[in-house]
């Protein structure tokens, strides 16, 4: 039995922080990427459940991760969150492949509600022997 | 009616314009409606949370540190400030449901 | 040299040493939890340091540098001292630019055992013109106009007595900023400054604020907290809306004032006061006291000082200027190239009466840098109330300025031409109608003592010439 990961990436630091402490007191290990760089050698090392990207503005800087982590041999679920501005941004992040696109403010449970969706309900999940 | 604490991590946040992490609980007198909710914002702006405490219909908030203009503008709008709280914010919020939290409470460690 | 002082200064009590330096301190451990603080940042926090020991220091001081402790964390890693300049927000709910000076604490065997955080009040250094940044805007103090430039003759000479000053205007028209001005070169200036509004909070919430509470008071009292008298003490109180002010606490303002002590909500044990007290208010008091919602004997207590700060539309050079700086920083935080206004806006904005004075004013700018699409703000861009408005729109019905005729104090700031010594001789001569002749409670009112009132009365020509004879036989 093992944790679900989850990689948060966003450049602002300080948001993704807090999103990962208050993941990881709901039971998730999560993990935080401040830049392109940084998020693709964590996604080959680490391979996360779920990828939480954090789209700020019209720039499109994230969907080279949408499209690798869906390509990923051991392919991770995309959750855009989107700031004001980004909204076209997270439409085309769906349009990619992302499992779903929250609006910024985050609801900490809407997130978690989505996590638990993307993973079929299962908090943990089995582990390589397929044990739970 | 709905409370709207601004926390950091398991406290009260130091200040109310620095404040990121927000819980909003409801209730129907001493009875919790539904699950409280943490809302995380995307960058510091009293604005921006002054403006979601207005739409979300908050009641009460509590809070650190708070300028007077922002404190004004709740008290004008009818909303409740319990500001300078210094504690646990789950304390804190049971100590408002019994009617025992005045601003400026440095609750017991 | 006194060689047992020397022997045992080390041993001499820290909190002596730490209470004796005018700037707010704090000692915290490894962990960012407060070891110790000092007298002038408890009146800062409004806090006791008895109930903040281990609690982390970002909770008390309420700084927008700690990045949630990770300020801290650096230098304790590092070893290094930072110096980072920021701000905080007070117990009395003011922004307070402040540069911290963070240190690396050792002990006998160079351990980093904690830190020292110093804080430095640098609204002088901030605000010299009363500028500062956006959020102090509204209640800075721009005085080209000779009317501030009279407010600003009198700071200095209301600032060196102990008496009370009311400060009348509008509001939007700086009063606070005036306030904090008088105590700033006051003989207090290194003692605390605490704000606050008497009409904000319901009567029983003001009540403990001011005076505040002993554990046990009442259910939840859990510790003593005190109140802002006793912040306050040795500084100045600074009481706005005060034409708000419950009547009951009226009462009660009126005899801690006379009496110098209280007794904290729920106590047994009087605190002694010992506050200079500024006071101001919107509202025509005199009508206030005839509609007997404000006690009449409170009002003389409060208004031995007067002082008025006019409407922004009595200070026409003033709203030019404000124009101009609102613009100035309004296009370079929002990166627009508005860079004026044309004539015929212009032309509205000087008509308009601005019942919102200046925090009004720089809404309006705000608002039009942000709607118009051009270099140019033209009328259109402007909010449509100003449009409709009639130019010539009568004054709003708060704060006249005291009529000449009342008998009470005349030191207002609208009397052009005036020097201090015929400033001084009214203020006199009010002060003793007030204490009907009685010189030792004028002396007191006035803070002099009353040799000094004595020697103010000849110079003024006070005396007969019979008392003074008196004197000399």
């Amino acid at each position: 039995m093992r944790p679900v990961k989850v990689l948060i990436v966003d450049w602002e630091t300080e948001f993704a922080a807090i999103v990962a402490n208050r993941l990881g007191s709901w039971g998730y290990a999560a993990t935080v990427a401040s830049s392109k760089e940084e998020a693709m050698a964590m996604l080959a090392e680490q391979h996360p459940d779920v990828i939480v990207l954090v789209l700020r503005d019209k720039e499109s800087w994230g969907f080279d991760l949408v499209r690798l982590a869906l390509a990923a041999d051991q392919p991770a679920h995309v959750i855009l969150l989107c700031g004001k501005g980004a909204t076209t941004a997270g439409m085309r992040g769906m349009r990619l492949g992302a499992f779903d696109c929250l609006p910024l403010p985050l609801e900490l449970g809407v997130l978690i509600d989505r996590i638990r969706t993307a993973t079929g309900f299962n908090l943990s999940l089995a582990d390589e022997n397929g044990e739970f | 009616m709905k409370i709207l604490l601004t926390v950091q991590e398991n406290c009260i946040a130091p200040r109310f314009d620095q404040a990121t992490e927000i819980i909003i609980a409801e209730y129907d007198g001493q009875r919790l409606l539904g699950e409280p909710r943490t809302i995380i914002l995307p960058h510091r702006s009293a604005e921006e949370l002054s403006d979601l405490i207005v739409k979300e219909g908050v009641e009460c908030v509590i809070c650190g540190g708070i300028e007077e203009s922002y404190h004004n503008f709740f008290i004008w709008k009818k909303i409740a400030v319990i500001d300078g709280i210094i504690g646990d914010h789950a304390d804190a919020l049971q100590r408002y449901l019994a009617g025992q939290l005045l601003p400026g409470m440095v609750l017991p460690q | 040299m006194n060689d047992t002082f020397a022997q045992i200064f080390p041993q001499v009590a820290i909190p002596t040493l730490l209470n004796a330096i005018p700037h707010g301190i704090a000692v915290v451990d490894r962990e960012c939890k407060i070891v110790a603080i000092n007298q002038t940042l408890e009146a800062l926090t409004g806090v006791l340091l008895a109930d903040v020991r281990g609690v982390y220091v970002d909770f008390v001081l309420r700084s927008n540098i700690a990045r949630r402790g990770r300020t801290f964390r650096d230098v304790l890693a590092s070893g290094d001292s930072q110096v980072i300049e920021g701000d905080i927000v007070s117990r009395d709910r003011r922004k307070i630019p402040m540069r911290f000076t963070i240190s690396p604490l050792q002990d006998d065997s160079e351990e980093l055992v904690g830190l020292v955080i110093v804080l430095d009040d640098l609204s002088e250094v901030v605000n010299p013109t009363g500028l500062g940044d956006e959020s102090d805007i509204s209640q800075s103090i721009i005085g080209q106009s000779p009317k501030m430039r009279e407010v600003f003759e009198l700071i200095p000479l209301m600032a060196h007595t102990e008496a009370s000053v009311l400060i009348t205007g509008e509001t939007g028209t700086g009063k606070d900023k005036i306030a904090e001005a008088i105590h700033k070169r006051s003989s207090r200036s290194a003692k605390p400054f605490i704000k606050i509004n008497c009409g904000a909070l319901p009567e029983p919430l003001l009540e403990s604020e001011l005076f505040g509470y002993v554990k046990g008071a009442f259910t939840g009292a859990v510790k003593d907290k005190p109140g802002m008298f006793r912040l306050a003490q040795g500084g100045t109180l600074f009481l706005t809306e005060i034409g708000d002010m419950p009547l009951p606490l009226q009462v009660k303002l009126l005899s801690v004032l006379d009496d110098r002590e209280f007794f904290p909500l729920g106590g047994e044990k009087k605190v002694q006061v010992d506050v200079r007290i500024i006071a101001a208010t919107h509202r025509p008091l005199k009508e206030r006291v005839e509609q007997g919602l404000f006690r009449e004997d409170l009002y003389y207590r409060l208004n031995v000082l007067h002082l008025h700060l006019p409407p922004l539309r009595e200070r026409e050079t003033d709203i030019r200027f404000l124009i101009n700086h609102f613009l100035r920083i309004f296009a370079e935080r929002t990166g627009s190239s508005v860079k004026a206004f044309s004539d015929e806006a212009l032309r509205v904005l000087m008509d308009y009466a601005f019942p919102g004075n200046i925090r009004e004013l720089r809404n309006v700018v705000e608002y039009c840098v942000n709607m118009c699409q051009s270099q140019q703000i033209a009328a259109n861009d402007l909010p449509k109330h100003l449009l409709t408005q009639p130019s010539s729109i009568p004054a709003p019905l708060d704060a006249q300025p005291l009529p000449e005729s009342l008998p009470e104090s005349k030191t207002t700031a609208r009397e052009t031409g005036r020097d201090w010594l015929s400033i001084e001789k009214d203020l006199i001569v009010d002060t003793l109608t007030q204490t009907r002749g009685n010189r030792s409670r004028a002396a007191a009112l006035l803070g002099w003592g009353r040799t000094t009132l004595w020697r103010k009365l000849k110079t003024h020509g006070l005396v007969s010439p019979a008392e003074v004879s008196n004197e000399q036989g």
